[in-house]
Protein backbone atom coordinates (compact mmCIF):
# COMPACT_ATOMS: atom_id res chain seq x y z
CA UNK A 1 0.00 0.00 0.00
CA UNK A 2 2.79 2.36 1.02
CA UNK A 3 4.60 1.50 -2.25
CA UNK A 4 1.55 2.56 -4.22
CA UNK A 5 1.43 5.85 -2.37
CA UNK A 6 5.15 6.54 -2.91
CA UNK A 7 4.84 5.67 -6.63
CA UNK A 8 1.92 7.99 -7.24
CA UNK A 9 3.86 11.28 -7.70
CA UNK A 10 6.11 9.56 -10.25
CA UNK A 11 3.11 8.25 -12.20
CA UNK A 12 1.50 11.68 -12.07
CA UNK A 13 4.72 13.25 -13.34
CA UNK A 14 4.92 10.72 -16.17
CA UNK A 15 1.33 11.47 -17.16
CA UNK A 16 2.06 15.17 -17.13
CA UNK A 17 5.14 14.62 -19.28
CA UNK A 18 3.10 12.55 -21.77
CA UNK A 19 0.49 15.27 -22.05
CA UNK A 20 3.15 17.91 -22.67
CA UNK A 21 4.74 15.74 -25.39
CA UNK A 22 1.31 15.10 -26.99
CA UNK A 23 0.55 18.82 -27.02
CA UNK A 24 3.95 19.75 -28.52
CA UNK A 25 3.64 17.07 -31.22
CA UNK A 26 0.05 18.00 -32.11
CA UNK A 27 0.91 21.72 -32.21
CA UNK A 28 3.99 21.29 -34.39
CA UNK A 29 2.25 18.90 -36.78
CA UNK A 30 -0.72 21.26 -37.15
CA UNK A 31 1.56 24.24 -37.92
CA UNK A 32 3.56 22.30 -40.52
CA UNK A 33 0.43 20.85 -42.12
CA UNK A 34 -1.18 24.27 -42.42
CA UNK A 35 1.80 26.20 -43.80
CA UNK A 36 4.00 25.08 -46.68
CA UNK A 37 7.76 25.41 -46.21
CA UNK A 38 10.41 25.13 -48.89
CA UNK A 39 13.05 22.73 -47.56
CA UNK A 40 15.95 21.09 -49.43
CA UNK A 41 14.79 17.85 -50.96
CA UNK A 42 16.45 15.24 -53.17
CA UNK A 43 14.66 12.57 -55.23
CA UNK A 44 16.06 9.12 -54.42
CA UNK A 45 16.85 6.37 -56.95
CA UNK A 46 13.90 4.20 -55.83
CA UNK A 47 11.20 6.76 -56.72
CA UNK A 48 13.02 7.73 -59.92
CA UNK A 49 13.22 4.05 -60.90
CA UNK A 50 9.46 3.63 -60.56
CA UNK A 51 8.74 6.87 -62.42
CA UNK A 52 10.97 5.88 -65.34
CA UNK A 53 9.56 2.34 -65.45
CA UNK A 54 6.01 3.75 -65.71
CA UNK A 55 7.14 6.04 -68.53
CA UNK A 56 8.45 3.00 -70.45
CA UNK A 57 5.20 0.98 -70.23
CA UNK A 58 3.73 0.56 -73.75
CA UNK A 59 0.44 2.46 -74.21
CA UNK A 60 -1.45 -0.71 -75.23
CA UNK A 61 -0.49 -2.59 -72.05
CA UNK A 62 -2.52 -1.56 -68.97
CA UNK A 63 -0.94 -1.19 -65.54
CA UNK A 64 -2.50 -3.18 -62.70
CA UNK A 65 -2.70 -0.81 -59.73
CA UNK A 66 -3.17 -3.03 -56.68
CA UNK A 67 -4.59 -1.04 -53.76
CA UNK A 68 -4.31 -3.07 -50.59
CA UNK A 69 -4.70 -0.27 -48.09
CA UNK A 70 -7.44 0.92 -45.77
CA UNK A 71 -8.03 4.24 -43.97
CA UNK A 72 -5.56 3.22 -41.24
CA UNK A 73 -2.67 4.11 -43.55
CA UNK A 74 -4.45 6.98 -45.30
CA UNK A 75 -1.65 9.43 -44.47
CA UNK A 76 0.93 7.54 -46.53
CA UNK A 77 -0.94 5.43 -49.07
CA UNK A 78 -3.45 8.08 -50.21
CA UNK A 79 -0.80 10.56 -51.50
CA UNK A 80 1.12 7.64 -53.11
CA UNK A 81 -2.03 6.49 -54.94
CA UNK A 82 -2.93 10.04 -55.95
CA UNK A 83 0.60 10.63 -57.33
CA UNK A 84 0.57 7.38 -59.32
CA UNK A 85 -2.92 7.94 -60.76
CA UNK A 86 -2.06 11.48 -61.83
CA UNK A 87 1.06 10.15 -63.55
CA UNK A 88 -0.93 7.46 -65.42
CA UNK A 89 -3.48 9.99 -66.64
CA UNK A 90 -0.86 12.59 -67.65
CA UNK A 91 1.33 10.04 -69.45
CA UNK A 92 -1.73 8.35 -71.02
CA UNK A 93 -0.99 4.97 -69.44
CA UNK A 94 -4.22 2.96 -69.09
CA UNK A 95 -4.62 1.29 -65.71
CA UNK A 96 -6.88 -1.09 -63.80
CA UNK A 97 -7.51 -0.70 -60.06
CA UNK A 98 -7.64 -3.97 -58.17
CA UNK A 99 -7.42 -4.94 -54.50
CA UNK A 100 -7.13 -7.87 -52.14
CA UNK A 101 -8.25 -5.53 -49.33
CA UNK A 102 -12.01 -4.80 -49.44
CA UNK A 103 -11.61 -1.05 -48.91
CA UNK A 104 -8.62 -0.22 -51.14
CA UNK A 105 -10.39 -0.21 -54.53
CA UNK A 106 -13.20 2.02 -53.17
CA UNK A 107 -10.62 4.55 -52.01
CA UNK A 108 -8.84 4.35 -55.36
CA UNK A 109 -12.15 4.78 -57.20
CA UNK A 110 -12.69 8.13 -55.46
CA UNK A 111 -9.21 9.39 -56.46
CA UNK A 112 -9.36 8.08 -60.04
CA UNK A 113 -12.90 9.41 -60.67
CA UNK A 114 -11.93 12.88 -59.38
CA UNK A 115 -8.72 13.04 -61.40
CA UNK A 116 -10.38 11.57 -64.52
CA UNK A 117 -13.04 14.27 -64.41
CA UNK A 118 -10.41 16.98 -64.01
CA UNK A 119 -8.18 15.70 -66.81
CA UNK A 120 -10.97 14.52 -69.14
CA UNK A 121 -10.22 10.78 -69.08
CA UNK A 122 -12.81 8.08 -69.79
CA UNK A 123 -13.81 5.06 -67.72
CA UNK A 124 -13.28 1.82 -69.61
CA UNK A 125 -10.76 3.41 -71.98
CA UNK A 126 -8.22 5.11 -69.72
CA UNK A 127 -9.02 3.33 -66.49
CA UNK A 128 -11.19 0.64 -64.92
CA UNK A 129 -11.90 -0.47 -61.38
CA UNK A 130 -11.95 -4.26 -61.12
CA UNK A 131 -12.69 -4.01 -57.41
CA UNK A 132 -11.95 -6.37 -54.55
CA UNK A 133 -11.25 -10.10 -54.65
CA UNK A 134 -10.27 -12.16 -51.58
CA UNK A 135 -6.61 -13.19 -51.56
CA UNK A 136 -6.51 -16.83 -52.62
CA UNK A 137 -3.57 -18.49 -54.32
CA UNK A 138 -5.71 -20.24 -56.97
CA UNK A 139 -7.18 -16.88 -57.97
CA UNK A 140 -3.71 -15.36 -58.31
CA UNK A 141 -2.58 -18.33 -60.43
CA UNK A 142 -5.74 -17.97 -62.53
CA UNK A 143 -4.99 -14.27 -63.07
CA UNK A 144 -1.57 -15.09 -64.51
CA UNK A 145 -3.13 -17.43 -67.08
CA UNK A 146 -6.53 -15.94 -67.88
CA UNK A 147 -7.04 -12.55 -66.27
CA UNK A 148 -10.51 -11.61 -67.62
CA UNK A 149 -11.69 -15.24 -67.23
CA UNK A 150 -10.67 -15.30 -63.56
CA UNK A 151 -11.80 -11.80 -62.55
CA UNK A 152 -14.78 -11.75 -64.97
CA UNK A 153 -16.38 -8.36 -64.09
CA UNK A 154 -15.38 -4.88 -62.93
CA UNK A 155 -16.66 -3.26 -59.72
CA UNK A 156 -19.81 -2.06 -61.54
CA UNK A 157 -20.62 -5.53 -62.87
CA UNK A 158 -19.51 -4.93 -66.48
CA UNK A 159 -17.84 -7.88 -68.26
CA UNK A 160 -14.11 -7.08 -68.31
CA UNK A 161 -13.68 -8.52 -71.80
CA UNK A 162 -16.14 -5.91 -73.18
CA UNK A 163 -14.18 -2.90 -71.87
CA UNK A 164 -11.89 -1.30 -74.52
CA UNK A 165 -9.00 -1.09 -72.04
CA UNK A 166 -9.09 -4.85 -71.36
CA UNK A 167 -9.59 -6.05 -74.93
CA UNK A 168 -5.95 -6.97 -75.50
CA UNK A 169 -5.48 -8.42 -72.01
CA UNK A 170 -5.61 -12.21 -71.83
CA UNK A 171 -3.05 -13.07 -69.17
CA UNK A 172 -0.50 -11.40 -66.89
CA UNK A 173 1.87 -11.27 -69.89
CA UNK A 174 -0.38 -8.56 -71.38
CA UNK A 175 -0.02 -6.26 -68.38
CA UNK A 176 2.51 -3.44 -68.67
CA UNK A 177 3.29 -3.41 -64.96
CA UNK A 178 1.92 -4.19 -61.50
CA UNK A 179 2.20 -1.61 -58.73
CA UNK A 180 1.29 -2.69 -55.21
CA UNK A 181 0.27 0.15 -52.86
CA UNK A 182 0.10 -1.48 -49.45
CA UNK A 183 0.94 -1.46 -45.75
CA UNK A 184 0.99 -5.30 -45.76
CA UNK A 185 3.50 -7.96 -46.80
CA UNK A 186 1.82 -8.68 -50.16
CA UNK A 187 4.82 -7.93 -52.40
CA UNK A 188 5.95 -11.58 -52.53
CA UNK A 189 2.75 -12.57 -54.36
CA UNK A 190 3.46 -10.31 -57.33
CA UNK A 191 7.15 -11.18 -57.41
CA UNK A 192 6.59 -14.95 -57.27
CA UNK A 193 3.59 -15.39 -59.52
CA UNK A 194 3.79 -12.41 -61.88
CA UNK A 195 7.40 -11.26 -62.16
CA UNK A 196 8.94 -14.71 -61.59
CA UNK A 197 6.51 -16.69 -63.74
CA UNK A 198 5.76 -14.36 -66.65
CA UNK A 199 8.19 -11.45 -66.23
CA UNK A 200 5.67 -8.66 -65.53
CA UNK A 201 7.57 -5.67 -64.04
CA UNK A 202 6.58 -4.95 -60.42
CA UNK A 203 6.59 -1.59 -58.61
CA UNK A 204 6.06 -1.15 -54.87
CA UNK A 205 4.56 1.64 -52.78
CA UNK A 206 4.61 0.54 -49.13
CA UNK A 207 4.30 2.45 -45.88
CA UNK A 208 7.67 3.61 -44.53
CA UNK A 209 7.86 0.81 -41.93
CA UNK A 210 7.46 -1.87 -44.62
CA UNK A 211 10.03 -0.38 -47.00
CA UNK A 212 13.24 -1.95 -45.53
CA UNK A 213 11.94 -5.43 -46.44
CA UNK A 214 11.92 -4.51 -50.14
CA UNK A 215 15.59 -3.55 -50.53
CA UNK A 216 16.78 -7.07 -51.48
CA UNK A 217 14.21 -7.10 -54.31
CA UNK A 218 15.34 -3.67 -55.51
CA UNK A 219 18.96 -4.81 -55.75
CA UNK A 220 18.00 -8.01 -57.60
CA UNK A 221 15.82 -5.89 -59.96
CA UNK A 222 12.74 -7.94 -59.06
CA UNK A 223 11.04 -4.63 -58.38
CA UNK A 224 11.67 -1.70 -60.70
CA UNK A 225 11.23 1.02 -58.09
CA UNK A 226 9.64 1.96 -54.80
CA UNK A 227 7.79 4.81 -53.12
CA UNK A 228 8.67 4.48 -49.44
CA UNK A 229 5.88 6.07 -47.41
CA UNK A 230 5.11 9.76 -47.58
CA UNK A 231 8.73 10.49 -48.60
CA UNK A 232 8.22 8.37 -51.72
CA UNK A 233 4.98 10.20 -52.52
CA UNK A 234 6.72 13.59 -52.12
CA UNK A 235 9.59 12.43 -54.36
CA UNK A 236 7.12 11.25 -57.00
CA UNK A 237 5.26 14.57 -56.77
CA UNK A 238 8.57 16.40 -57.35
CA UNK A 239 9.19 14.27 -60.46
CA UNK A 240 5.66 14.93 -61.74
CA UNK A 241 6.20 18.66 -61.20
CA UNK A 242 9.11 18.55 -63.66
CA UNK A 243 6.89 17.27 -66.49
CA UNK A 244 6.10 19.80 -69.24
CA UNK A 245 2.43 18.71 -69.14
CA UNK A 246 2.26 18.85 -65.32
CA UNK A 247 -1.31 19.68 -64.33
CA UNK A 248 -1.48 18.51 -60.74
CA UNK A 249 -4.17 18.81 -58.08
CA UNK A 250 -3.72 17.25 -54.67
CA UNK A 251 -6.28 16.51 -52.01
CA UNK A 252 -3.43 16.11 -49.52
CA UNK A 253 -0.21 17.73 -50.88
CA UNK A 254 2.59 15.19 -50.16
CA UNK A 255 5.27 17.86 -49.60
CA UNK A 256 3.26 19.48 -46.81
CA UNK A 257 2.78 16.10 -45.11
CA UNK A 258 6.51 15.43 -45.62
CA UNK A 259 7.38 18.62 -43.71
CA UNK A 260 5.05 17.63 -40.87
CA UNK A 261 6.75 14.21 -40.68
CA UNK A 262 10.07 16.09 -40.76
CA UNK A 263 9.32 18.00 -37.60
CA UNK A 264 7.99 14.86 -35.90
CA UNK A 265 11.28 13.06 -36.65
CA UNK A 266 13.28 15.99 -35.27
CA UNK A 267 11.10 16.02 -32.14
CA UNK A 268 11.65 12.27 -31.63
CA UNK A 269 15.43 12.72 -31.89
CA UNK A 270 15.35 15.64 -29.42
CA UNK A 271 13.23 13.58 -27.00
CA UNK A 272 15.60 10.59 -27.22
CA UNK A 273 18.52 12.89 -26.35
CA UNK A 274 16.56 14.51 -23.50
CA UNK A 275 15.39 11.15 -22.16
CA UNK A 276 18.95 9.81 -22.14
CA UNK A 277 20.31 12.96 -20.52
CA UNK A 278 17.71 12.64 -17.75
CA UNK A 279 18.49 8.92 -17.35
CA UNK A 280 22.25 9.42 -17.03
CA UNK A 281 21.90 12.39 -14.66
CA UNK A 282 19.67 10.33 -12.35
CA UNK A 283 21.99 7.34 -12.63
CA UNK A 284 25.01 9.45 -11.67
CA UNK A 285 23.13 11.03 -8.76
CA UNK A 286 22.16 7.59 -7.42
CA UNK A 287 25.75 6.40 -7.69
CA UNK A 288 26.98 9.46 -5.81
CA UNK A 289 24.40 8.92 -3.05
CA UNK A 290 25.41 5.23 -2.76
CA UNK B 1 -31.66 -13.13 -59.23
CA UNK B 2 -28.04 -12.96 -58.03
CA UNK B 3 -29.19 -12.57 -54.42
CA UNK B 4 -31.44 -15.66 -54.85
CA UNK B 5 -28.53 -17.68 -56.25
CA UNK B 6 -26.31 -16.61 -53.33
CA UNK B 7 -29.02 -17.54 -50.82
CA UNK B 8 -29.61 -20.91 -52.49
CA UNK B 9 -25.87 -21.61 -52.61
CA UNK B 10 -25.50 -20.65 -48.97
CA UNK B 11 -28.48 -22.85 -47.97
CA UNK B 12 -27.10 -25.79 -49.98
CA UNK B 13 -23.68 -25.34 -48.35
CA UNK B 14 -25.19 -25.28 -44.84
CA UNK B 15 -27.33 -28.35 -45.66
CA UNK B 16 -24.26 -30.21 -46.94
CA UNK B 17 -22.28 -29.37 -43.80
CA UNK B 18 -25.28 -30.41 -41.67
CA UNK B 19 -25.50 -33.79 -43.45
CA UNK B 20 -21.78 -34.34 -42.99
CA UNK B 21 -22.14 -33.56 -39.31
CA UNK B 22 -25.16 -35.90 -38.98
CA UNK B 23 -23.86 -38.92 -40.86
CA UNK B 24 -20.13 -38.92 -40.16
CA UNK B 25 -18.14 -39.49 -37.00
CA UNK B 26 -14.95 -37.73 -35.88
CA UNK B 27 -12.71 -40.35 -37.49
CA UNK B 28 -14.33 -40.19 -40.92
CA UNK B 29 -14.52 -36.37 -40.79
CA UNK B 30 -10.78 -36.25 -40.14
CA UNK B 31 -10.17 -38.69 -43.00
CA UNK B 32 -12.20 -36.42 -45.29
CA UNK B 33 -10.22 -33.31 -44.29
CA UNK B 34 -6.87 -35.10 -44.62
CA UNK B 35 -7.82 -36.46 -48.08
CA UNK B 36 -8.99 -33.06 -49.40
CA UNK B 37 -5.89 -31.33 -48.02
CA UNK B 38 -3.58 -33.92 -49.59
CA UNK B 39 -5.36 -33.93 -52.96
CA UNK B 40 -5.39 -30.10 -53.08
CA UNK B 41 -1.66 -29.92 -52.36
CA UNK B 42 -0.91 -32.75 -54.81
CA UNK B 43 -2.79 -30.99 -57.61
CA UNK B 44 -0.75 -27.79 -57.29
CA UNK B 45 2.52 -29.70 -56.87
CA UNK B 46 1.91 -31.81 -60.00
CA UNK B 47 0.70 -28.81 -62.00
CA UNK B 48 3.95 -27.02 -61.11
CA UNK B 49 6.41 -29.87 -61.77
CA UNK B 50 4.87 -31.60 -64.85
CA UNK B 51 6.43 -30.08 -67.99
CA UNK B 52 4.24 -28.09 -70.42
CA UNK B 53 2.73 -30.15 -73.25
CA UNK B 54 2.33 -33.31 -71.13
CA UNK B 55 -1.02 -35.03 -71.65
CA UNK B 56 -2.87 -37.75 -69.75
CA UNK B 57 -5.07 -40.42 -71.42
CA UNK B 58 -5.45 -38.22 -74.48
CA UNK B 59 -6.32 -35.19 -72.35
CA UNK B 60 -4.27 -32.17 -73.52
CA UNK B 61 -4.22 -28.50 -72.52
CA UNK B 62 -5.50 -26.07 -75.21
CA UNK B 63 -2.12 -24.28 -75.07
CA UNK B 64 0.46 -27.12 -74.81
CA UNK B 65 3.42 -24.75 -75.32
CA UNK B 66 2.62 -23.18 -71.94
CA UNK B 67 0.43 -25.65 -70.01
CA UNK B 68 0.21 -29.31 -69.01
CA UNK B 69 -3.03 -31.34 -68.77
CA UNK B 70 -3.76 -30.06 -65.24
CA UNK B 71 -3.32 -26.34 -65.99
CA UNK B 72 -6.84 -25.71 -67.43
CA UNK B 73 -8.35 -26.82 -64.08
CA UNK B 74 -6.62 -24.00 -62.17
CA UNK B 75 -9.29 -21.46 -63.06
CA UNK B 76 -12.20 -23.72 -61.95
CA UNK B 77 -10.46 -24.66 -58.71
CA UNK B 78 -9.74 -20.95 -58.17
CA UNK B 79 -13.48 -20.20 -58.36
CA UNK B 80 -14.24 -23.01 -55.87
CA UNK B 81 -11.66 -21.63 -53.43
CA UNK B 82 -13.16 -18.13 -53.83
CA UNK B 83 -16.57 -19.52 -52.84
CA UNK B 84 -15.06 -21.25 -49.80
CA UNK B 85 -13.38 -17.93 -48.90
CA UNK B 86 -16.82 -16.29 -49.10
CA UNK B 87 -18.12 -18.83 -46.58
CA UNK B 88 -15.36 -17.79 -44.18
CA UNK B 89 -16.76 -14.22 -44.29
CA UNK B 90 -20.27 -15.56 -43.68
CA UNK B 91 -19.15 -17.66 -40.72
CA UNK B 92 -17.31 -14.66 -39.27
CA UNK B 93 -20.46 -12.55 -39.51
CA UNK B 94 -22.61 -15.29 -37.94
CA UNK B 95 -20.13 -15.69 -35.11
CA UNK B 96 -20.05 -11.93 -34.41
CA UNK B 97 -23.84 -11.71 -34.60
CA UNK B 98 -24.25 -14.62 -32.14
CA UNK B 99 -21.75 -13.13 -29.69
CA UNK B 100 -23.17 -9.59 -29.74
CA UNK B 101 -26.75 -10.87 -29.95
CA UNK B 102 -26.32 -12.73 -26.63
CA UNK B 103 -24.78 -9.65 -24.95
CA UNK B 104 -27.61 -7.46 -26.23
CA UNK B 105 -30.50 -9.79 -25.33
CA UNK B 106 -29.20 -10.47 -21.81
CA UNK B 107 -28.36 -6.80 -21.22
CA UNK B 108 -24.80 -7.62 -20.18
CA UNK B 109 -22.28 -4.81 -19.53
CA UNK B 110 -21.19 -3.31 -22.84
CA UNK B 111 -24.54 -3.99 -24.57
CA UNK B 112 -24.36 -0.51 -26.09
CA UNK B 113 -21.28 -1.59 -28.05
CA UNK B 114 -23.14 -4.66 -29.30
CA UNK B 115 -26.05 -2.45 -30.40
CA UNK B 116 -23.56 -0.21 -32.22
CA UNK B 117 -22.19 -3.30 -33.96
CA UNK B 118 -25.64 -4.31 -35.29
CA UNK B 119 -26.56 -0.77 -36.33
CA UNK B 120 -23.23 -0.34 -38.15
CA UNK B 121 -23.36 -3.75 -39.80
CA UNK B 122 -26.95 -3.50 -41.01
CA UNK B 123 -26.60 0.18 -42.00
CA UNK B 124 -23.44 -0.33 -44.01
CA UNK B 125 -24.68 -3.55 -45.65
CA UNK B 126 -28.01 -2.05 -46.75
CA UNK B 127 -26.44 1.22 -47.93
CA UNK B 128 -23.62 -0.60 -49.72
CA UNK B 129 -25.77 -3.22 -51.44
CA UNK B 130 -28.61 -0.99 -52.60
CA UNK B 131 -26.87 2.37 -53.17
CA UNK B 132 -27.11 1.96 -56.94
CA UNK B 133 -30.94 1.94 -56.73
CA UNK B 134 -31.51 4.89 -54.44
CA UNK B 135 -29.94 8.38 -54.28
CA UNK B 136 -30.76 8.55 -50.55
CA UNK B 137 -28.90 5.31 -49.86
CA UNK B 138 -26.00 6.58 -51.98
CA UNK B 139 -25.80 9.65 -49.74
CA UNK B 140 -26.04 7.46 -46.62
CA UNK B 141 -23.26 5.21 -47.98
CA UNK B 142 -21.02 8.21 -48.71
CA UNK B 143 -21.73 9.61 -45.26
CA UNK B 144 -20.90 6.31 -43.57
CA UNK B 145 -17.88 5.39 -45.70
CA UNK B 146 -16.25 8.75 -46.44
CA UNK B 147 -17.60 10.71 -43.49
CA UNK B 148 -17.25 8.15 -40.72
CA UNK B 149 -15.29 5.00 -41.58
CA UNK B 150 -12.35 6.69 -43.33
CA UNK B 151 -11.65 9.40 -40.71
CA UNK B 152 -12.17 6.90 -37.86
CA UNK B 153 -9.69 4.44 -39.36
CA UNK B 154 -7.11 7.14 -40.05
CA UNK B 155 -7.55 8.65 -36.56
CA UNK B 156 -7.03 5.32 -34.78
CA UNK B 157 -3.77 4.69 -36.65
CA UNK B 158 -2.55 8.27 -36.19
CA UNK B 159 -2.63 7.82 -32.41
CA UNK B 160 0.49 5.69 -32.92
CA UNK B 161 2.51 8.86 -33.59
CA UNK B 162 1.84 10.04 -30.04
CA UNK B 163 2.77 6.69 -28.49
CA UNK B 164 5.97 6.45 -30.55
CA UNK B 165 7.02 9.96 -29.49
CA UNK B 166 6.50 9.32 -25.77
CA UNK B 167 8.13 5.88 -26.11
CA UNK B 168 11.17 7.54 -27.71
CA UNK B 169 11.49 9.75 -24.63
CA UNK B 170 10.93 6.98 -22.06
CA UNK B 171 12.22 3.73 -23.52
CA UNK B 172 15.14 4.42 -25.86
CA UNK B 173 18.11 4.26 -23.45
CA UNK B 174 21.76 3.98 -24.48
CA UNK B 175 22.77 1.37 -21.92
CA UNK B 176 25.19 -0.73 -24.00
CA UNK B 177 27.40 -0.70 -27.09
CA UNK B 178 24.64 -2.41 -29.13
CA UNK B 179 22.09 0.19 -28.04
CA UNK B 180 24.52 2.96 -29.06
CA UNK B 181 24.94 1.40 -32.51
CA UNK B 182 21.18 1.07 -32.87
CA UNK B 183 20.70 4.66 -31.79
CA UNK B 184 23.26 5.90 -34.33
CA UNK B 185 21.68 3.88 -37.16
CA UNK B 186 18.18 5.02 -36.16
CA UNK B 187 19.32 8.65 -36.07
CA UNK B 188 20.85 8.49 -39.56
CA UNK B 189 17.92 6.63 -41.17
CA UNK B 190 15.27 8.78 -39.48
CA UNK B 191 16.92 12.06 -40.37
CA UNK B 192 17.71 10.97 -43.93
CA UNK B 193 14.00 10.32 -44.45
CA UNK B 194 13.04 13.97 -44.05
CA UNK B 195 14.09 17.32 -45.58
CA UNK B 196 15.06 18.75 -42.17
CA UNK B 197 17.51 15.89 -41.71
CA UNK B 198 18.89 16.36 -45.22
CA UNK B 199 19.66 19.96 -44.26
CA UNK B 200 22.34 18.65 -41.85
CA UNK B 201 24.61 17.63 -44.73
CA UNK B 202 23.18 19.85 -47.44
CA UNK B 203 26.47 21.78 -47.50
CA UNK B 204 28.26 18.70 -48.91
CA UNK B 205 28.40 18.36 -52.73
CA UNK B 206 25.99 15.98 -54.51
CA UNK B 207 28.77 14.66 -56.80
CA UNK B 208 32.27 13.29 -56.03
CA UNK B 209 33.63 11.30 -53.11
CA UNK B 210 32.41 13.80 -50.49
CA UNK B 211 28.84 13.07 -51.59
CA UNK B 212 29.13 9.65 -49.91
CA UNK B 213 29.06 11.45 -46.56
CA UNK B 214 25.71 13.11 -47.18
CA UNK B 215 23.18 11.75 -44.65
CA UNK B 216 20.87 10.31 -47.33
CA UNK B 217 23.84 8.47 -48.90
CA UNK B 218 24.91 7.00 -45.55
CA UNK B 219 21.29 5.99 -44.87
CA UNK B 220 21.05 4.38 -48.32
CA UNK B 221 24.23 2.40 -47.60
CA UNK B 222 22.81 1.23 -44.25
CA UNK B 223 19.58 0.12 -45.93
CA UNK B 224 21.02 -1.48 -49.05
CA UNK B 225 24.05 -3.20 -47.49
CA UNK B 226 23.67 -3.89 -43.76
CA UNK B 227 19.88 -4.05 -43.61
CA UNK B 228 19.67 -6.11 -46.81
CA UNK B 229 22.18 -8.71 -45.60
CA UNK B 230 20.22 -9.18 -42.37
CA UNK B 231 16.90 -9.32 -44.22
CA UNK B 232 18.19 -11.93 -46.67
CA UNK B 233 19.30 -14.11 -43.76
CA UNK B 234 15.91 -13.71 -42.08
CA UNK B 235 14.10 -14.38 -45.38
CA UNK B 236 16.15 -17.53 -45.96
CA UNK B 237 15.24 -18.83 -42.51
CA UNK B 238 11.56 -17.99 -43.00
CA UNK B 239 11.61 -19.75 -46.38
CA UNK B 240 12.99 -22.99 -44.96
CA UNK B 241 10.59 -22.79 -42.02
CA UNK B 242 7.68 -22.18 -44.41
CA UNK B 243 8.64 -25.18 -46.51
CA UNK B 244 8.74 -27.44 -43.45
CA UNK B 245 5.42 -26.04 -42.19
CA UNK B 246 3.76 -26.46 -45.62
CA UNK B 247 4.86 -30.10 -45.75
CA UNK B 248 3.45 -30.72 -42.26
CA UNK B 249 0.10 -29.14 -43.22
CA UNK B 250 -0.05 -30.91 -46.60
CA UNK B 251 0.64 -34.33 -45.10
CA UNK B 252 -1.61 -33.55 -42.07
CA UNK B 253 1.24 -34.14 -39.64
CA UNK B 254 0.47 -30.93 -37.77
CA UNK B 255 -1.18 -31.36 -34.36
CA UNK B 256 -3.17 -28.77 -32.43
CA UNK B 257 -6.58 -27.11 -32.17
CA UNK B 258 -7.17 -26.69 -35.90
CA UNK B 259 -5.56 -29.91 -37.06
CA UNK B 260 -5.81 -32.99 -34.86
CA UNK B 261 -7.96 -31.88 -31.92
CA UNK B 262 -11.76 -31.80 -31.79
CA UNK B 263 -12.97 -28.22 -31.17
Amino acid sequence: MSDAITERPEVTAQRRQSRIIYAILAGLMAIFLLFELKLPFLVGPQARGLYEAVEKVPAQKPILLVLNWAPGTYGENYPQTEALIQHFFLARKPFAIFGIDPVGPSLGQEIAARQAERLGRTYGVDWVNIGYRPLQLPMILGMTRDLPGTLKRDAQGTELATLPLMRGVHSARDLGMIIDVTPSATLDIWIQYFHGAVGTPVGYAPTAVMAPEAYPYLQSKQIVGMLAGIKGAAEYAALLQQRPDASLAWKYPPMRAMNAVSIAHVLIVVLIVLGNYQYFTRHRRREEQA
Amino acid sequence: MLALKILLGFAAGIAFLGLLDRFTNTRSRRLLMVSFTFLGGLFYLLEFVIPPGTGFLGWQAPNPARDNFLSPLIEQIGQVVLVIGGFAFGLGLLNLAALHGRTLLRGRPGWVNSLAFFVAMVGMTVAGLFQANSPTLRTVHRLLFEGLYQPLGASVFSILAFFITTAAYRAFRIRSGEATLMMAAAFIVMMAQVPMGMMLTDWLPTQGWLAYFRIEQVSDWLMTVLNMAALRAVGFGIGIGGLAMSLRVWLSLEKGTYFGKEM
